[in-house]
């Protein structure tokens, strides 16, 4: 199971297992954010270098033109994924849960 | 535990109900279960990718001597094919100089204390070992 939540507040909710059988999804969802926005990961489960690929190419895309993700509420398991890719040091990632 | 999965993506889902179900039988922990799904995703998909030009089902083997898990993936298309020769991954490039891909590999490697290729008769297998903690 897999689901991509863009929330009224302009946030992306991960839900589930971001495998190699929703990149195309993902990629679509993914391509039609032009701004900085924050990706909520609390309920993600799992995330392969499919799902990294996607955030990937959506960070260069937006950094392009000065925007950016920015990654909240990790299990401690998808961290460790994120710092064996190096990724921590292509995005920013927030540790502790944002307030309002 | 030992099973044949179609050569498509699709078959994805297949592997992880395979995965959950040893993984339940063995007591793994979640980030045990997950860090194995992530293992059997990259070679799998990798193979898909890349071991093209047959249909033939590729097998998936997993088994548990100990405090080692061993997963092997059999591919019987014949022709030789070694993803562990692949270029190293440098996870510390810049944004702008990252490729998109090419970290599957990486991450296997990252994970498991020993990944090993065999090419014979026609079958390449993949053996990859992970160190569970006690």
């Amino acid at each position: 199971m897999f689901e991509i939540i863009l929330t009224p507040e302009k946030e992306i909710k991960l839900i589930g297992r971001f495998d190699a059988l929703q990149k195309e999804k993902a990629l679509q969802i993914f391509s039609t954010i032009q701004k900085t926005s924050m990706v909520d990961f609390q309920q993600l489960d799992y995330i392969s270098s499919a799902g990294l690929s996607v955030l990937l190419a959506t960070q260069k895309r937006l950094k392009n033109h000065g925007e950016q993700l920015i990654l909240k509420n990790m299990s401690q398991h998808v961290r460790e994924i994120f710092r064996y890719a190096g990724f921590d040091m292509i995005f920013e990632i927030r540790t502790t849960i944002e307030q309002g | 535990m030992r099973k044949n999965f179609n050569r498509t993506l699709s078959s994805l889902e297949d592997v992880f109900l395979f995965l959950d179900d040893f993984a339940q039988k063995n007591g793994f922990n979640p980030s045990v279960l997950n860090e194995t799904r992530l293992v059997v995703e990259e070679l799998f998909t990798n193979i898909i990718k890349y071991s093209t030009g047959s249909q033939k089902k590729i097998t998936i083997d997993i088994s548990l001597n100990g405090l080692v898990l061993v997963l092997q993936l059999i591919d019987r298309n014949g022709q030789p094919f070694d993803p562990t020769r692949s270029a190293e991954y440098d996870n510390q490039q810049t944004l702008k100089e990252r490729p998109i891909g090419k970290l599957g590999l990486h991450l296997v490697k990252k994970m498991t204390a020993d990944i090993t290729y065999q090419h014979q008769k026609g079958q390449t297998i993949l053996t990859v070992k992970k160190l569970l903690k006690g």
